[in-house]
């Protein structure tokens, strides 16, 4: 993880500047032990920024025009000539008309592909030697394919159920509650499989313990877009009314609601820092929204809706419709006018998944077709950390990274749009302190009233120990018993309707008079 | 004590003289108060009523015990007035008449004759007392009286003669009795006369003397009843005091002069003649020479106080010693009581000196060693060490060289200063040129130079020409290329990038001097290029600015020509040189007539060719759905072109015709160019792949589900493509229109292919193979859109299908690629412009079609009333009385006013409360999203409560947790440090108590930040160094990080 981390740290460097707390933190002891923090803070920073330059030695590249040149016309061909034979290599197409629109995922490493077929073809390879490691016929419709994980397991959302397969194609589990799912997604630091149905159900089932987590309906019809924010795995749902939704595992409700096309969205993609978010509806526009701000930056017409979208560790977006696929570069921050590169697929294969792969300047298109491959200079993370992902593991190292992974596992209910309030003071609504004091309250006043029950009333001579007295005296009991509190109760009025006074009436020069 | 004794007597004169008014009294007898209650009694009257007391005291001398209370008068009989108020100087009636001067009373005489019924009594005494008889002075009449005991003793003893009563409190009886004339005074007298070791006889002195201190102590009385407080004055002073020389009895407390102060002398004199007096003497000298007189000793508690504030300052100042030491240690973020393990490595020769062989082995082994003279002795080892000493010349050569270098630095310092302060520009200027080359500049004054240069660049250009051994003709460049280049192999890249660039140096024409004309062509080229990629195309512009210029070029040679002067003097104005002269001239017009008229023809020319060009270009507008579009200016400067009807269209065009110009200004059509502009760089001859793919395009698509109802619809991107190629390959009439024409594919029928798999085989009956576009827009309408807007849609069905005709033209639209960007603005105005919808079909785009698609879901009204109703489950509106059962509803004008006022007041406070409350949302005013502001339950138990406790405010709080501490997120280093614990101990160090050293305290430390400055300071000055010589640099910051990666790792 520390490259990633001085990799983030090399982003956030020149914004994190040693904070001053400030001169009027009275408590010394305090302030001295936060700036010797900040300092610490610092000297990490800075310590890790010059490792950088030893942990992160390869340089990310595109492709460079010359004269008159232009990226977008560079075919295949070009590419795959004009590359080394190993990164030639990565550039093919698997035909596979017959079994009809594929989908695929990529191993949290980029080193294996799932593939599956509509029709039920379910198959794994090792995507840099093209080996294949497992391929079944399920032989019923197949919508969705995931790996888990990592590259042992992975699930395929079949005609009625979720299915888990391992690496050799035996079925591990069949998950009977996520019933005709068609989009599944896999939140990999929660142990998190996500599905979402026909009918709008969007369900979390915890893959460590097989416990269910959560199932919520979104009461928007069908939804077969889904997509997960990796900053802070919050889901995203694209439905037909052009709204996109976001929901954690916590919350019945979605946490945010975007309404962003006007006709129904057929796909939603989350940049890498989750700061923005690109949509694509059926009215042919694709958007850049800021999640900061919940604004759209900027939109992309496409004439024919983009069916497909997806965002390279290095920021490039690919856009697929029909059967053309378009890469930009930089086009999420600010609004390009001519793509990186453009791909069409060959025979008018429709395109139906498009997905980058991690740590590899490669592109894997999973189309009515079968299966391509194409090269998308810069498109990956160029120094990968091993603690992260490792593509070159061995078998050692992933049962390593396994048990991490699993010591390392986070809560479902940790997922929230702000992970960074982790820690952080909680601020409660008012009504819910409101309701609290309330009750702390009438605690108080039951228990006050027990104990003036409690009392012993002692027995008196003749004549003061009847009946009427002693009951008299028990009420008075409790009477001194409540006593305290309602004088506080009162005075908190009073003080109150003062302070409410002073603060209406006088003017503020003399409210300290009052 | 005389003069107590006196008093006394005075006392009762005053009582002989008024016997009638104490005689009378009666003895009171029968139950009385306690002694002491009495006295207390007393003691409160007499403060009242001093004058009272007097005879009260009178009373008690003659008659014991009685009652004495004083509130109550004395005698009731006997009613003595006190002074009236107006003769007090109390009111100040009168002139206040003081007389300070002592006056004897009146019957002071008398006093004397009475003395001796006093003496009587006081004789009475002492013969009961005591039988030491002693001369005591008195007065002018040298009386005198046996007297042994002290003041107190005679009150005593007046008292005990009457009763024994009053024994034990002889000094309040005194009291008693000095109250009578004079407090202060007396106490005075007490004090002296109390002294017990003053209980000696003395003699009395000379009468003279007497006087002069009677007057004196009369004065410091007087001066002490100023200062009384006026409640307290006396009515009158009847003191007397008498003047009796000074002794160890009679001590005169007020010293007065110096010549009268008591001194040690005087107190021994009387000892005299007692044995041992001489030594006692001695002594007394002794201390008076050394000077030093002992103070008496301070009172216990005051000496306590002295000592524990002397304490206190020295153990404070023990104990601040020790601060500094104290307040590091809390300071220091961890505390290390960790062992050390000695890390110094010996060296081999320092084992090997401590080497004493101890096995029988050993010993052979280092005997035979020895024999041989292989062993090395230890003195060897400390002699190399001490070669390594250097010597005195070495050590001052050394130092020298270091002054020297360190002078040289600090001379450059300052000469770098120097010119980094001056500011003028022509200054820096010239640095940088001649920093450049010092040869250019006077190459550039020197023609001859500048010639040969010029020769010498040719003559490398000719070369570089002929050779091309720049231009990656090399085996290695060969190589390299056919390798490929790689972004990994960035140095080879760029060597080749090199080659290149000098390669294009070296064969660069050198142009004329004249950047003018330079400057001009390239723009005129610039021209040229934007106007081929506009489409425009017209060789011929540039060719007759050139002709042009050749034109007026020759004119002005004609023109020079004629006006030329013939030189009058010299060589020239020989007349066969005239001649010769004006035969070149003539011949140079003739040729340059000939070349006007050449240009004239040339020129006549291409404005045939640009007739030509510009029919073309008017013939291209006519195909307005297709081709090249234009933008900005050029759209502008063309409008007027549209206007004009096309007569033909001209076949067999070049590629940049069929590109040709078409002017719109509608955002669509904008959107369009974009594309069409990406598009163009393409090859136009190129067979498109997909294209190939149309002739078999009937063929079904693999999907299964698409394929049911794939043979009436064609496949859309197929279609595209054959548009396309029809348009470039098979140039056809643009009135072409017809069935057979790909039905009206829309494009985004194809998008929901997945999600319309259910519904689509419901409407593939409407869909028939010879119907037109409407029907198959409807029918794509039908499929996408949900059930309830279906409804709506179909009553919209109708207007849409009459307006939309097939059109060649819109299909050449949809020939262009697809994703088109634009600005978002511009789409949202057409989203906002309602009227597009009623364009006509021919200037219909896609967008508008999808926009007309979806026209009937009111997507953004549907998501407010989504909203509305989340915001009311969110932010309810509390709970009010809407109506009250029977209440206000008896008669029919209750009815009509409505619910009563109180229950619609708080219905608006409810309402305001919650608007206030959403007007603090987060997606307030944002009509486009919904935040939800429900608490997480669940994720609030990762949140803190409370402000944890030192942390007093949110904000540091936040700030301090802002940076992880993880492995992940920080270096290996900063991970250590940042977790450490505050206490570092291994298990079984003993922790010493802290020993103080001088090094540690403040002189210490400041000594210490003295160290760091100069540290800081030499730290700088070397990074100036490494500044200033950028070839160490590197090379230092290398290895710092090399000895930082060291540590880290």
């Amino acid at each position: 993880m520390l490259h990633q981390s001085v990799a983030t740290l090399e982003v956030h460097f020149p914004t994190v500047p040693l904070i001053q707390f400030p001169m009027d933190l009275h408590d010394k002891k305090l302030r001295g032990k936060l700036q010797y923090g900040e300092k610490l803070i610092n000297q990490s920073a800075k310590a890790a920024a010059k490792f950088e330059q030893w942990l992160l030695p390869s340089e990310a590249g595109y492709l460079e025009p010359e004269g008159l040149e232009q990226t977008k016309n560079f075919s295949q061909e070009a590419i795959v000539s004009n590359v080394d034979i190993s990164s030639a290599r990565k550039a093919f197409d698997i035909q596979l008309p017959a079994l009809g629109p594929y989908t695929l995922d990529f191993s949290p490493s980029g080193r294996y592909l799932v593939f599956g077929g509509r029709r039920g073809h379910l198959a794994t390879i090792d995507w840099k030697s093209t080996h294949l490691v497992s391929e079944l016929q399920v032989a019923e419709t197949t919508r969705d394919v995931k790996f888990l994980h990592n590259e042992l397991f992975f699930a395929a959302a079949q005609k009625k159920y979720v299915y888990i397969y391992d690496k050799k194609g035996t079925e591990i589990h069949c998950l009977k509650e996520h019933t005709f799912p068609l989009k599944l997604e896999f939140l990999p630091h929660h142990f998190l499989l996500v599905s979402v149905d026909k009918f709008g159900s969007l369900r979390y089932q915890d893959t460590s313990t097989g416990l269910m987590v959560a199932q919520h309906r979104t009461h928007l019809g069908r939804c077969s877009v889904l997509r997960m924010n990796p900053y802070n795995a919050v889901v995203g749902l694209g439905h037909n009314n052009g709204s996109v939704t976001m929901w954690s595992p916590n919350m019945s409700k979605p946490l945010v609601t975007l309404l962003c096309h006007h006709g129904p969205v057929t796909a939603v993609a989350f940049e890498s820092q989750g700061q923005q978010m690109i949509t694509a509806g059926m009215d042919g526009k694709v958007k850049v929204f800021d999640l900061r701000k919940y604004v759209a930056l900027h939109a992309y017409f496409s004439k024919s809706p983009a069916k497909s979208l997806d965002i390279s560790q290095q920021g490039l977006l690919a856009v697929g419709e029909g059967s053309n696929i378009e890469i930009w570069r930089d086009a999420l921050t600010s609004k390009q006018y001519k793509p990186y590169m453009t791909h069409h697929l060959p025979k008018g294969w429709q395109i139906s998944n498009l997905l980058f792969c991690p740590y590899e300047d490669t592109m894997g298109i999973g189309h009515s077709g079968g299966l391509s491959s194409i090269l998308v200079p810069g498109s990956g993370e160029a120094n990968f950390d091993t603690f992260v992902a490792n593509p070159f593991e061995t078998v050692k190292q992933r049962q390593e990274a396994e048990v991490h992974l699993l010591l390392d596992k986070l809560q479902p209910e940790m997922i929230a749009l702000d992970p960074k309030q982790i820690g952080s003071i909680r601020r409660e609504p008012k009504e819910h302190s409101q309701m609290k004091s309330q009750q702390a309250l009438e605690a108080n006043r039951a228990a006050a009233i027990m104990a003036g029950k409690l009392v012993v009333v002692r027995h008196k001579k003749k004549g003061r120990d009847k009946p009427t007295k002693r009951q008299k005296r028990k009420q008075n009991n409790i009477i001194t018993a409540k006593r305290p509190l309602i004088e506080a109760q009162i005075h908190s009025k009073s003080s109150l309707k003062k302070a409410k006074i002073s603060d209406q009436t006088l003017p503020l020069a003399l409210r300290r008079f009052a | 004590m005389a003069d107590h004794l006196k008093r006394q007597s005075h006392k009762k004169n005053k009582v002989s003289k008024k016997p009638g008014k104490n005689i009378k009294k009666e003895r009171k007898k029968g139950p009385r108060l306690p002694v002491s209650l009495y006295r207390e009694l007393h003691l409160e009257n007499h403060h009242r009523y001093p004058i009272q007391k007097e005879s009260e005291c009178e009373e008690q001398e003659y008659e014991g015990l009685q009652l004495r209370n004083s509130d109550l008068p004395s005698d009731i009989y006997e009613y003595e007035e006190n002074q009236a108020p107006e003769d007090s100087l109390k009111n100040h009636r009168f002139d206040s008449i003081h007389s300070f001067e002592y006056e004897l009373p009146s019957n002071f005489e008398d006093e004397e004759i009475d003395e001796g019924a006093a003496d009587g009594e006081e004789r009475i005494g002492q013969d009961k007392s005591s039988k030491q008889h002693r001369l005591f002075s008195y007065g002018k009449k040298r009386k005198a009286t046996t007297m042994q005991r002290s003041d107190d003793d005679v009150d005593e003893e007046i008292s005990s003669s009457q009763s024994e009563d009053l024994d034990g409190f002889e000094g309040d009886e005194f009291n008693e009795g000095s109250n009578d004339e004079d407090d202060v005074k007396e106490k005075s007298w007490e004090q002296e006369i109390s002294d017990p070791e003053h209980d000696t006889n003395i003699e009395a002195k000379d009468g003279d003397e007497d006087v002069e201190r009677h007057r004196k102590t009369v004065e410091a009385v007087h001066m002490l009843h100023k200062k009384e407080p006026k409640g307290m004055r006396r009515k009158r002073a009847g003191i007397l005091s008498e003047a009796y020389p000074e002794s160890e009895f009679n001590l005169n407390p007020h010293g007065g002069d110096t010549m009268q102060q008591i001194t040690v002398e005087d107190l021994i004199s009387p000892l005299q003649n007692t044995p041992g007096f001489g030594s006692l003497r001695k002594r007394v000298q002794q201390l008076e020479k050394k000077g030093s007189v002992v103070d008496a000793p301070l009172p216990k508690a005051l000496q306590d106080r002295l000592n524990r504030k002397a304490g206190y300052e020295k153990t404070s100042d023990e104990i601040s010693k020790w601060q500094d030491i104290v307040k590091r240690n809390r300071e220091a973020p961890t505390l290390v009581f960790t062992q050390r393990p000695d890390l110094t490595a010996a060296s081999t020769a320092e084992l090997a000196a401590k080497f004493v062989p101890t096995t029988n082995l050993e010993k052979e082994v280092m005997e035979l060693l020895q024999e041989n003279g292989l062993v090395e002795s230890t003195t060897e080892a400390n002699t190399a060490l001490g070669h390594n000493k250097l010597t005195m010349d070495e050590v001052k050569e050394r130092r020298e060289k270091l002054a020297k270098l360190r002078s040289m630095l600090s001379y450059h310092e300052a000469k770098a200063k120097r010119m980094k302060k001056i500011k003028s520009k022509t200054y820096h200027r010239l640095l940088q040129n001649s920093r450049k080359g010092n040869t250019k500049g006077e190459d550039l004054i020197d023609p001859e130079t500048l010639k040969e240069a010029a020769i010498k660049a040719e003559f490398k250009r000719a070369q570089e020409r002929m050779t091309l051994k720049h231009k990656n003709t090399s085996k290695w460049a060969k190589r390299i290329i056919k390798r490929g280049i790689k972004a990994k192999e960035d140095g080879s890249r760029e060597a080749l990038a090199d080659q290149l660039r000098t390669h294009a140096a070296l064969t660069r024409k050198i142009h004329a001097i004249d950047d003018a004309t330079t400057s001009e062509e390239s723009s005129g080229e610039e021209d040229s290029e934007t106007d081929s990629k506009n489409g425009l195309s017209s060789p011929s512009k540039p060719k007759t600015r050139i002709l042009a210029k050749a034109k007026i070029e020759t004119l002005k040679l004609l023109e020079g020509n004629a006006e030329a002067e013939i030189p009058t003097s010299g060589l020239f104005s020989l007349p066969f040189m005239t001649r010769a002269i004006e035969k070149k001239r003539k011949q140079a017009q003739s040729e340059a007539f000939a070349v006007l008229e050449e240009l004239e023809q040339l020129e006549n020319d291409d404005a045939h060719i640009d007739q030509m060009n510009f029919n073309l270009e008017k013939e291209n507008e006519k195909p307005a759905s297709y081709g090249r579009l234009a933008f900005g200016d050029m759209a502008k400067s063309i409008p007027n072109l549209k206007e004009e009807e096309p007569d033909m269209l001209v076949e067999g065009n070049t590629s940049d015709e069929a590109e040709g110009e078409d002017v719109q200004d509608i955002p669509e059509f904008k959107k369009k160019a974009f594309s069409s502009r990406r598009r163009k760089p393409k090859d136009n001859a190129k067979i498109n792949p997909s294209g190939v793919e149309l002739q078999t395009c009937e063929k079904p698509v693999t999907d299964a589900v698409w394929k049911d109802g794939c043979n009436d619809l064609i496949d859309f991107n197929a279609s595209v493509e054959q548009g396309h190629e029809v348009d470039n390959n098979v140039p056809k009439a643009p009135d072409v229109e017809g069935p057979n024409v790909p039905a009206q594919a829309n494009p985004w029928l194809y998008g929901p292919v997945q999600g319309i798999e259910g519904t689509f085989t419901k409407e593939k009956n409407t869909i028939k193979q010879d119907t037109s576009g409407p029907l198959v827009v409807s029918a794509s309408l039908e499929v996408l859109t949900s059930p309830q807007v279906r409804r709506k849609r179909k009553k919209k069905k109708a207007k849409t299908q009459k307006s939309i005709t097939p059109d060649k033209g819109q299909d050449d639209k949809e020939n262009e690629r697809h994703l088109s960007s634009n600005d978002s603005e511009e789409e949202e105005n057409q989203d906002v412009k309602e009227p597009r919808f009623q364009l006509s079909a021919e200037n219909e785009s896609q967008l508008e079609l999808i926009q007309r698609a979806f026209a009937g879901d009111d997507v953004e009204a549907d998501f407010q009333q989504m909203k509305v109703e989340a915001l009311n489950d969110e932010v309810p509106l509390g709970e009010s009385v809407l109506s009250l059962p029977g209440w206000g509803q008896w008669t029919d004008v209750q009815k009509k006013k409505g619910p009563p006022q109180w229950i619609l007041k708080q219905q608006e406070e409810l309402r305001q409360g919650r608007e206030q409350a959403l007007s603090k949302r987060k997606d307030f005013k944002m009509n486009h999203v919904m935040i939800s502001e429900k608490m997480d339950k669940k994720f609030a138990k990762f949140m803190a409560p409370q402000l944890p406790f030192p942390f007093t405010s949110r904000e540091i709080y936040e700030k301090s947790t802002r940076m992880p501490l993880g492995r992940e997120f920080n270096t290996d280093q900063g991970f250590r440090d940042l977790i450490r614990p505050a206490v570092l101990k291994d298990a079984g160090v003993i922790i010493d108590p802290i020993k103080y050293k001088m090094s540690e305290t403040r002189t210490g430390d400041s000594l210490g930040r003295k160290q760091e400055i100069l540290k800081k300071a030499k730290s700088f000055r070397s990074e100036d160094k490494r500044k200033r010589s950028n070839t160490t640099n590197s090379f230092v910051s290398n290895k710092e990080m090399r000895q930082n990666t060291v540590q880290k790792i």
